[in-house]
């Protein structure tokens, strides 16, 4: 009975406010932990950037990227065992929350949200992208995982007879990766703004990074978690995302497609709204922040679960207490449930 | 049995043999490995208040503005140093002014430029040091023109060399000692090349900083540093920066000398002279700063230690050497990189130009998109 008191108490509660808390507590952490000597690990799922003079671990990016700026033979030989050694590491850690690690812990998420935050305080509305751009759009983030696999073996490696790449792209996606110019800024550490005039390459891989550190906080302020979108460590999560232990799972037969799930979705996902035959619904794109689970008025049409064990399931009643029994349009904007249809007809 | 036996005794004279090996070992390496003395121009902590510093090259002063300023802090010793200063000058001044001028106005005393003496290769943590009056040492200050100048040692709370620099260019000091190493003669000469040029005093002469002085009449085994094209009184090395030194015996350039170059934050590299004398040497970038911290006239401090032997007979002091080994010591500052401040400048232009033209191109394409309200009307009574 106490069971089912509990869990109806997690079914009816709001965990945007439990995210939001999460990811304060977090941003702090990954940001501020190493100056109170916290130490977590290198090889972490989310953008815990070892630029910033207080983190407290690193990121898997940056250490996959200097472990394959090797030649062939370093890397086919027993000092490549680091390589997969690393990789251990990193699933170790992103199994237990898989990507529930970018909807709650990453610092440059959170970040992002509290862009959006600001935005809505404003008063100035936001984008979506259209399905065409939405499909053509996501594979960037492929490609720039891609990219910073490659980038790294061709400077040691030729690839068909070409020559090497510059030494100066080394660690490429860091280069570009805002985190590491805006992460530093709440230290009070400005010294990452600036543009490496070493030699070509570094002059036009520093400034591409400055381009990006201010496209992202422009973009950011537009459309939610803008970055989440073109994040090759979302990519990387989504290869490893059936091993993790949190689930998000759909029931197909209680949806309706109604739709509240998709228009709540921060990245725009449409799939978990239209996709009634799969039951793992983690797309990509999604980052686990549950709250299409949240604005779902349909009993465990979608459940949150770790291994077999329901943690968080869509309930009407948690639906309403959430959002109120209100058809209010202005209520219902305000939670993003109202849809493009209606708010033309208003 | 017997084999424990003989185990025993080659055991304990094996002991005794390394044991003897060992205090060899040390007492040879203590003669080799002698920590040089250098001439530095970084005050101790304790002195830091006292301390001024004049001209291009940032040299350490102890100097009195104003003919009745009394010294605000520092030892006793210092002060006395201060007013014996000022009481100095006071003379000098009286002898050369005339009546009105005098009255009243202000005039600096000359500058005392100090160097202070310094054991040890690590520049964070060299000791100061004192000499005693006993000891065996040569301090001689040349100055551009090639002639010598007065420079004594003052024993104060630390000692320091004290000198005035009146002329424009670069002066020489050395600071000789001899020692004895058993078989070989230690000389250990500490050279500081100091520049005298201060913006304040106009720019009346020719900047040309060449070409370099040396003196092979004060110590056979020199270093200098070789100048850069067009450079003058205004030039200060920094990191990213390739310096050239020379390693000169008796007039002559000096290959295979071996250098070591030791910096402030504790880098150090070991180069060797080529045939011509010369080493290259390129400064790394010791400064990080933050864009608030950003001060790009910061100096560091490095120290050349430069060893030469020769094996030479000589005679001193009523004993024969059959070695002679020359340490030569030389400090000067380096500043950060003179690109560091245009790539921060340059990373604020694209950042912000970036975020200017997205806002732009956002606020543009939403201006675009808006249209104008537009009512439709269905006629449904034509069905």
């Amino acid at each position: 009975m106490q069971k089912f008191k509990i869990k109806k108490y997690i079914d009816n509660s709001n965990v945007s406010r439990f995210r939001f808390w999460i990811q304060l507590l977090s941003f702090f952490l990954f940001v501020y932990g190493g100056y109170f000597f916290i130490e977590i690990g290198s090889r972490l799922p989310i953008f815990s950037c070892p630029y910033v003079e207080g983190s407290p671990g690193g990121c898997y990016l940056i250490g996959v990227q200097h472990e394959l700026h090797s030649t062939w033979s370093t890397i086919f030989s027993p000092r490549g065992i680091s390589i997969l050694k690393s990789l251990g590491i990193f699933l170790i850690f992103f199994i237990f929350l898989n990507k529930a690690w970018c909807g709650f812990v990453c610092p440059l998420g959170t970040l992002q949200d509290w862009i959006t935050r600001l935005r809505k305080a404003l008063g100035f509305s936001f984008v979506r992208y259209d399905e065409m751009s939405f499909k053509r759009l996501k594979s960037i983030k492929y490609i720039l995982l891609f990219l910073l696999i490659l980038i790294p073996l061709a400077i040691k490696n030729s690839f068909f007879g070409l020559p090497l790449l510059p030494e100066g792209m080394h660690t490429p996606f860091c280069q570009i990766c805002p985190a590491r110019i805006i992460l530093p800024l709440f230290t009070g550490d400005t010294s990452q703004i600036f543009v490496d005039f070493t030699d070509p390459a570094t002059i036009i891989m520093s400034s591409l990074g400055l381009m990006v550190a201010a496209i992202f906080l422009v973009g950011s302020f537009v459309k939610k978690r803008f970055f989440c979108f073109f994040c090759p460590m979302s990519a990387l999560q989504y290869f490893f995302s059936k091993i993790g232990i949190l689930r998000l799972v759909k029931d197909g037969d209680k949806c309706t497609r109604c739709g509240n799930c998709s228009r709540v979705c921060d990245i725009g996902i449409t799939e978990i709204a239209d996709d009634v035959l799969s039951k793992n619904i983690v797309k990509d794109d999604c980052m686990m922040c549950f709250k299409c689970v949240e604005a779902c008025p349909e009993e465990g049409a979608l459940k949150v679960k770790v291994v077999n064990f329901d943690i968080f399931s869509a309930t009407e009643e948690g639906f309403f207490k959430r959002y109120g029994e209100t058809d209010d349009p202005e209520h219902l904007e305000k939670h993003g449930l109202l849809n493009s249809n209606k708010k033309k007809d208003d | 049995m017997l084999f424990f036996k003989i185990f025993n005794k080659t055991n304990k004279s094996g002991l005794a043999l390394a044991s003897w090996l060992l205090i060899y070992l040390i007492f040879t390496q203590s003669l080799v490995a002698q920590e040089a003395v250098w001439l530095s121009n970084t005050p101790p902590l304790s002195m830091e208040k006292d301390v001024k510093t004049n001209g291009m090259h940032r040299l350490s002063t102890l100097e009195t503005k104003k003919r009745s300023t009394r010294p605000k802090s520092g030892s006793r010793k210092v002060k006395s140093e201060n007013n014996n200063a000022t009481k100095d000058s006071t003379k000098k001044r009286d002898a050369k002014s005339t009546g009105k001028k005098s009255k009243g106005s202000y005039r600096p005393a000359p500058k005392k430029y100090i160097q202070w003496l310094r054991k040890g290769s690590s520049i964070k943590d060299a000791e100061y040091i004192c000499l005693n009056d006993s000891a065996d040492y040569e301090l001689t200050l040349m100055s551009p023109k090639g002639k010598k100048e007065d420079i004594e040692i003052i024993h104060n709370k630390v000692c320091y060399a004290k000198f005035e620099l009146n002329e424009e260019g670069y002066y020489n000091a050395y600071l000789t000692f001899k020692k004895d190493l058993g078989d070989t003669l230690h000389i250990n000469i500490a050279k500081a090349e100091l520049l005298s040029h201060s913006c304040r005093n106009g720019h009346h002469k020719k900047l040309e900083a060449r070409p370099v002085n040396y003196y092979p009449e004060i110590t056979d085994f020199e270093m200098i540093r070789q100048r850069n094209p067009h450079e003058d009184y205004h030039y200060f090395t920094s990191s990213g920066k390739t310096e050239t030194y020379k390693a000169i015996f008796e007039g002559k350039p000096l290959a295979g000398v071996k250098v070591k170059l030791n910096t402030e934050k504790g880098w150090s590299k070991t180069l060797y002279t080529n045939e011509n004398g010369e080493l290259k040497t390129e400064f790394i970038q010791d400064y990080f700063s933050k864009w608030q911290e950003l001060n790009t006239r910061e100096i560091y401090y490095y120290m050349l230690e430069a060893d030469y032997t020769l094996k030479k007979n000589t005679h001193y002091k009523g004993k024969d050497y059959g070695y002679i080994h020359y340490t030569l010591t030389m400090s000067d500052g380096y500043r950060p990189s003179t690109t560091m401040y245009s790539s921060m400048v340059w990373g604020l232009v694209v950042f912000l130009t970036v975020m200017v033209v997205s806002i732009a191109g956002i606020f543009i394409y939403k201006e675009r998109r808006k249209r104008p309200y537009k009512e439709i009307k269905f006629n449904e009574s034509n069905k």
